[in-house]
C-alpha cells in the first residue's frame, strides 16, 4: 500500500511538475509578465545635426544662396541682361574720334518668374530688405574706349508696352521722399563715371542697391509690369583713333543679390517647403510595432535640444500622416500634428548674431500616435514660422548655424502581471 | 574565513543530532549496511557506490540544470508562445524582468551517465572501477548586463559587460576508487573511518566556451552611444568522441567517520580537483567599437561585425569545477535517518592570472530524511538551499536488496515543482553478486 502510495504521490509530482497547460496567448504572457512592475525610461540619442545657414537654406529654399563680401548671406535671383548697340549710329575704322552720346534708356521687363524665392517669396515681400546689392558686369566689344557718364539704374513701369516716362525721361520709380530710387554706376563714390578701355570684355561692379532691389522685388511680387532700366550718357573715344562696327556692344548684366538683412513684420512670416519633408518608414514589421506599442510602451516623444544660431525665433509646425502622401501633410485626414517654440538667438543693433541660444523641447506623443510613426511608411511635413527678433531687424549670416540635437524619449511598463 | 564560519555553523546544526539515542539492535537502522547510509547526492560523487559492501555492476545517469529566474511555467510559457506566434521584444523584456534584483542570469547544468564495477576485497579494503560521461554547463550574464533593460538608461548608461560568460564541457573518463576501512576504533562502538581516494582519466569530448573581453561594455546616454565589446568563442568544431580532444586528470578524496551504534556519521569529500587541456579548438573572435551620437550609426556598426576566425589548434586548460562537500547523518528513530550537508562555493576558478573564469558552483545547504519503514525500502525527502536557485526540495525511493539495486531521486530548485526554477534527477540500477 505504501509503495503504491509513494509511487502515485511521485507519479503526481511529475505530472504536477510537467506542469499546467495554457490554454492560449494571453495565460502565457500573463505568466511571464508576473514580475515586479517596473517603470523603464529611456533617452536615447538618435542624432546631432549642424545645419550651417546656407545648408538650412538651400533645404527650404528653391534659389541660389551666396555669401557677399561681409559675411551676409544672400539670394541670387536671376540676371537682368540690358544691351545697347551702334551707339554712334554708324561704324568707322581706325578714326581719331571722342564724343559723348545719349543712347535711349536700356531696358527689360522683370517677371515673377525671374523672382522664384519658392517658400520665402512671403517672407521677402513682407519684410522690409536692409541690404541688397546689384552685381553688374558691363561689357564693351568695341575697340574703343568707352566712358558711362552719370549712367544710373532704375525701376519703371511698364505701360502700354512701353516705359512709362515723364517729360521724355523715365518714371523711375520713388522714394517716400519723392526722389526717385536710383543706383549711380562709377568707379569711385560720387565720381559720376565709370570706364571701360578698349575691347575689355568684361568689367564687375558691386552696387548697393537695397532701396532698389527691394522696390523691383515688390512690385514683381505684386503681379506690376515693371522694367529695370539702365540710362545715362555715354563717352565714346580719349582722342585716339578708334574702331566701332554696327555689331559693337555695350552690355548689361545686371544680378541682383538679395541680401538676408530683413525686418520682419511683428506677425512674422511664414515658410513652407513646398515638398514634404520626409516620405518613407522605418519598415518596422507590423508584428514588431504592435507587441511594442501594445504591450510596453506607455508614450513615447522626441527631445530636441537646438542651438539655435539664427536671429530668428521659429514656430515649427510638424505634421505625419501614415502612408505617403504627395500634397499638404497638415490638411490631410489622421494627421498628427504638433508644434514648437524656438526662442532667437541673441543679436545686435545690426541684426547679426552675437550669441546663439539653446532651447530644449519636448515633443511627446501617446502609444497610439506612435503606432502610426513606425508605420511602414509616413509622411512628414513642416511649417515653419519665423518671428522677428527684438528690434525686429535680423541679418543672416552665412556661418550661422543650426545644431539639432535629436534625442528619442520612451516611456514603458513591464512586469505586474498576474499569472 | 567564511568558509569556517560556515563548517562551524554547520557542525553545530548537526551536533545537536548527536544526541540522538544509540541504536536500537532490533531497529532497521541497526540492520542497515553502513554503504547505503551515505544520503544520495545528486550532484558529482565519485565515491556514491564504492562504500557499497558487495561486488557488483551499477548504471547510473542523472543530471541537473537550473537558472535563477525562470520557473518550469516560465519555460513552458516561452515555448507555447514561440509555438504561436513567435517571441517578441516585449517576451523577452518580460524574461529579463524575471531575474531577482541585484542579480545577473545565471544558468547552470550537469550531467553523467556511466558504469561502475567493483566491490570490497577482505574487510578493509573496496575498490571500484567506472566508465563515465559527464558534461558541465554555465551560463552567466552580469548583473550591470541586465540593469538596463529593467530600469532604463536615465539613472546610468554605463554598461560594464565582461562578467557574461558561458562554457560548455562534454568528458568520457575512466576512473578509480580506492577505500580503506578501519575501526572499529578504540572500542566496539568506536569509530569507523573510511579514506577513499581516487582518480579519474578524462579525455574531452566537447568543448565550447564564451566570455566577453575585459573592459567591454557599452554606453548608452542621453548624449551618446559607445560600444567597446569583444567576444571570443573558442570550441570544438565536432564532438570528438574518442581521445584526440586532449586529456586531464580529475583527483578525489573522502574521509568518513561512524559511529554506527550511535548513528552518527561525519564525512568530508573533496572532489573533482584537477583540470583539463581541450585541443584543436578554433577560436572566433567577435569585435564592435563605436562611439557616436547616431542612434543609426550604432546600429550600422552591429551589422557589419561578424564572428573571424583568429586561430585553429587552440588548446584550453579548464579547470574542473571543484566539489567540497561536508555531510552529517544521524538516526533520529529507528527508521528515520537526518542528514545535513553543506557545498561549499568555488567561484572563479581560473587556470591563471589571464585567463577568464569558467565553471563555478554556489554554497548549498541540504536537509533530508531517510525513512526505512521497510529496511530496503527507503523513502527520501527533504530541501536544498541553493545559493543560485534558492530553496528546493528532494525526494527520492530506493531498492536495496541484496543482488538489486536500484534510486530514483528526483529535485524541483528553486521553488515546488512547476515553480521551481530548475530540476535535478538521478536514476541508480545495479546488479550484485
Amino acid at each position: 500500500m505504501r509503495r503504491c502510495a509513494s509511487l502515485a504521490v511521485i507519479g503526481l509530482a511529475v505530472i504536477a511538475w510537467a506542469g499546467c497547460e495554457f490554454q492560449n496567448l494571453t495565460e502565457a504572457e500573463n505568466q511571464l509578465g508576473r514580475g515586479p512592475a517596473r517603470s523603464l525610461a529611456f533617452e536615447i540619442p538618435i542624432a546631432v545635426d549642424t545645419f550651417d545657414t546656407r545648408e538650412l537654406f538651400d533645404s527650404l529654399l528653391d534659389f541660389r544662396t551666396v555669401t557677399l563680401s561681409d559675411s551676409l548671406l544672400a539670394a541670387a535671383i536671376d540676371t537682368v541682361t540690358l544691351s545697347v548697340s551702334n551707339l554712334i549710329g554708324f561704324s568707322i575704322s581706325n578714326v581719331v574720334f571722342q564724343d559723348t552720346v545719349s543712347p535711349p534708356p536700356v531696358w527689360e521687363q522683370v517677371s515673377a518668374s525671374d523672382f522664384d524665392l519658392g517658400s520665402f517669396e512671403d517672407a521677402i515681400r513682407d519684410a522690409t530688405l536692409n541690404s541688397a546689392l546689384a552685381v553688374t558686369a558691363v561689357t564693351n566689344t568695341a575697340d574703343a574706349p568707352i566712358t558711362l557718364l552719370d549712367f544710373v539704374l532704375g525701376v519703371v513701369p511698364i505701360v502700354g508696352g512701353k516705359l512709362d516716362s515723364v517729360g521724355g525721361q523715365p518714371a523711375y520709380e520713388t522714394g517716400p521722399g519723392g526722389a526717385p530710387i536710383l543706383v549711380a554706376m562709377e568707379d569711385t563714390p560720387g565720381g559720376r563715371t565709370f570706364a571701360l578701355g578698349r575691347m575689355q570684355v568684361r568689367k564687375t561692379t558691386t552696387l548697393q542697391a537695397a532701396a532698389l532691389v527691394d522696390r523691383l522685388v515688390d512690385r514683381v511680387l505684386a503681379g506690376d509690369s515693371v522694367a529695370l532700366v539702365a540710362s545715362g550718357d555715354v563717352i565714346i573715344g580719349d582722342g585716339s583713333a578708334i574702331s566701332i562696327a554696327p555689331s559693337s556692344e555695350l552690355r548689361f548684366e545686371i544680378e541682383p543679390l538679395i541680401g538676408f538683412d530683413l525686418t520682419l513684420p511683428a506677425s512674422g512670416v511664414s515658410v513652407q517647403p513646398d515638398s514634404n519633408l520626409f516620405s518613407g518608414g522605418l519598415d518596422l514589421d507590423s508584428a514588431l510595432a504592435d507587441d511594442l506599442i501594445g504591450e510596453v510602451l506607455d508614450s513615447a516623444g522626441v527631445k530636441l535640444i537646438i542651438e539655435n544660431g539664427l536671429p530668428f525665433a521659429m514656430d515649427v509646425s510638424i505634421a505625419l500622416v501614415s502612408g505617403t502622401v504627395t500634397g499638404n501633410v497638415f490638411t490631410a485626414p489622421n494627421a498628427v500634428i504638433d508644434s514648437i517654440n524656438v526662442g532667437a538667438a541673441l543679436v545686435g543693433a545690426n541684426g547679426r548674431v552675437t550669441q546663439a541660444l539653446r532651447d530644449t523641447v519636448r515633443v511627446v506623443v501617446t502609444a497610439n500616435d506612435t503606432r502610426q510613426a513606425v508605420a511602414t511608411d509616413v509622411t512628414v511635413g513642416v511649417r515653419i514660422v519665423l518671428r522677428p527678433p527684438p528690434g525686429g531687424r535680423a541679418a543672416v549670416e552665412s556661418q550661422n548655424r543650426v545644431i539639432l540635437n535629436v534625442r528619442g524619449l520612451v516611456w514603458a511598463t513591464i512586469g505586474g502581471g498576474t499569472p | 574565513m567564511k568558509r569556517a564560519i560556515g563548517l562551524l555553523a554547520f557542525l553545530a546544526v548537526v551536533a545537536t543530532e548527536a544526541a540522538a539515542q544509540a541504536v536500537p539492535d532490533n531497529s532497521a537502522a541497526a540492520r542497515l549496511s553502513s554503504g547505503y547510509r551515505r544520503p544520495v547526492q545528486l550532484r558529482l560523487d565519485p565515491f556514491r557506490h564504492v562504500l557499497i559492501p558487495r561486488w557488483g555492476l551499477v548504471i547510473s545517469a542523472g543530471g541537473l540544470a537550473a537558472n535563477n529566474a525562470l520557473n518550469g511555467n516560465d519555460i513552458r510559457a516561452l515555448q507555447f508562445i514561440g509555438d504561436n506566434g513567435g517571441l517578441q521584444p516585449s517576451h523577452v523584456l518580460s524574461a529579463l524582468n524575471l531575474i531577482p534584483d541585484g542579480s545577473g542570469m545565471e544558468l547552470d547544468g550537469a550531467g553523467e551517465g556511466g558504469v561502475y564495477l567493483g566491490g570490497p576485497i577482505g574487510g578493509h579494503f573496496a575498490i571500484g572501477l567506472s566508465g563515465q560521461a559527464r558534461g558541465y554547463g554555465v551560463g552567466l550574464v552580469g548583473p550591470d548586463g541586465v540593469r538596463l533593460f529593467r530600469e532604463g538608461n536615465l539613472a546610468s548608461g554605463n554598461v560594464v559587460l565582461d562578467e557574461a560568460r558561458g562554457a560548455a564541457l562534454v568528458t568520457a573518463e575512466a576512473g578509480v576508487h580506492a577505500l580503506i576501512r578501519l575501526g572499529p576504533i578504540g572500542s566496539e562502538d568506536g569509530v569507523h573511518m573510511s579514506l577513499g581516494f581516487g582518480g579519474r582519466k578524462i579525455w574531452p569530448q566537447y568543448y565550447a566556451q564564451a566570455s566577453v573581453d575585459p573592459g567591454s561594455r557599452t554606453v548608452l546616454t542621453p548624449d551618446s552611444i559607445v560600444a567597446q565589446i569583444g567576444v571570443t568563442l573558442v570550441s570544438s568544431d565536432s564532438f570528438a568522441l574518442g581521445t584526440s580532444g586532449g586529456s586531464g586528470f580529475a583527483t578525489d578524496f573522502l574521509v568518513r567517520l561512524e559511529w554506527p551504534t550511535a548513528g552518527l556519521a561525519f564525512e568530508a569529500m573533496v572532489a573533482n580537483l584537477g583540470s583539463v587541456t581541450a585541443t584543436g579548438l578554433t577560436e572566433e573572435r567577435w569585435s564592435t567599437s563605436v562611439s557616436t551620437t547616431n542612434l543609426k550609426d550604432a546600429i550600422d556598426s552591429l551589422d557589419v561585425a561578424d564572428f573571424v576566425e583568429t586561430a585553429t589548434n587552440v588548446e584550453r586548460k579548464v579547470r574542473l569545477p571543484r566539489v567540497v562537500r561536508f555531510v552529517g547523518s544521524a538516526w533520529a528513530n529507528r527508521i528515520l535517518q537526518i542528514d545535513a550537508s553543506l557545498t561549499l562555493p568555488a567561484r572563479n576558478q581560473r587556470v591563471d592570472a589571464s585567463s577568464p573564469p569558467v565553471f563555478d558552483n554556489g554554497v548549498i545547504v541540504g536537509l533530508g530524511t531517510t525513512w526505512r519503514l521497510i529496511n530496503w525500502f527507503p523513502l527520501h525527502a527533504g530541501v536544498e538551499i541553493n545559493g543560485r536557485t534558492g530553496l528546493g526540495y528532494t525526494a527520492g525511493f530506493g531498492i536495496e536488496a541484496r543482488n538489486l539495486l536500484l534510486r530514483v531521486h528526483g529535485a524541483s530548485l528553486g521553488g515546488w515543482l512547476s515553480n521551481g526554477t530548475g530540476a535535478a534527477g538521478r536514476f541508480e540500477l545495479g546488479f550484485f553478486f
